[in-house]
């Protein structure tokens, strides 16, 4: 990845703050922390009154067909996966696609993916707190930076 | 579901996991979000209230890290089988109880024991 990829998602009650640095970002974190929500806001994006501000150009696929065909078809683009479309791959396939593809990849799981070449550095969670009277902040915290 | 979702269990789940209040079968009042249907509770809330009620075995990479106290309170009521496929410790996020592994019928009580176990079953599987 050349650079960084920002990507801000706001609604009246809710603000995603994210930065991307590499090929593979992976999302986990606690139950109800806004993991899901967060995928849900970028596929539905203006349908759920959001609204997005990205320096890439992103994807939502919400099934496996579709992911694979986005890898396949797509350049450079920001291909988000939830844990739901995760699980129902089988995970070689999985694996080998994630490779071949030349795009980027927001990763929303708790799974070990021992065979990508994913940095500690770029494992994240989300944390919210209090952005103003109306707004929360949701950011990626890394989880592993401080120790290493 | 109705008398399924009005008992104190899932209230407690949607209270302490989603931080939400369940005020209805349909309605549940989220601090960020506000009014949402029940059907937008968290991933890791739904799956232990289908746990309470059912005998399906879920994998514990659907559980983060939060869920682990209330996956306790409801191992004292029933037995649960779950499959572990990722790495965890449930003892230090506030899991209690004894966890059996049927791989190989050996019972842990702390998080040392349970990822020594873990990582040997893990590796007798590869």
């Amino acid at each position: 990845m050349i650079g960084k990829y920002n990507l801000v998602v706001r609604n009246k009650r809710l603000v995603y703050d994210i930065t991307l640095e590499r090929k593979y970002t992976i999302i986990r974190g606690d139950s109800g922390t806004g993991k899901t929500e967060l995928c849900r806001f970028l596929s539905q994006g203006e349908k759920l009154g959001v609204q997005v501000t990205s320096s890439i150009n992103y994807v939502v696929p919400n099934s496996v067909d579709a992911a694979i065909s986005l890898m396949q078809n797509r350049n450079n683009y920001l291909i988000v996966l939830d844990e739901d479309v995760i699980f129902q791959f089988d995970r070689d396939i999985f694996i080998q696609s994630l490779k071949k593809s030349n795009n980027y990849f927001l990763l929303v799981t708790r799974l070990k993916l021992d065979e990508l070449p994913y940095s500690v550095k770029e494992i994240y969670e989300l944390r919210g707190e209090k952005y103003n009277r109306l707004q929360y902040k949701n950011e990626m915290i890394s989880r592993f930076s401080e120790s290493i | 579901m109705m008398n399924i979702l009005n008992q104190i269990l899932q209230k407690k789940v949607v209270k302490e996991i989603d931080k939400s209040e369940l005020i209805s079968v349909y309605n549940v009042i989220s601090p960020v979000l506000g009014s949402i249907s029940s059907y937008m509770i968290s991933g890791g809330a739904k799956t232990l209230i289908c746990m309470r009620y059912t005998d399906i075995i879920f994998s514990l990479s659907q559980f983060g890290e939060n869920c682990f106290p209330i996956l306790g309170d409801i191992c004292d009521i029933k037995d649960i089988t779950v499959i572990a496929d990722i790495s965890v410790l449930p003892y230090r996020y506030g899991f209690h109880g004894e966890i059996h592994f049927l791989d190989d019928d050996s019972y842990v009580n702390d998080d040392k024991e349970y990822l020594r176990k873990y990582h040997e079953i893990e590796r007798s599987l590869k």
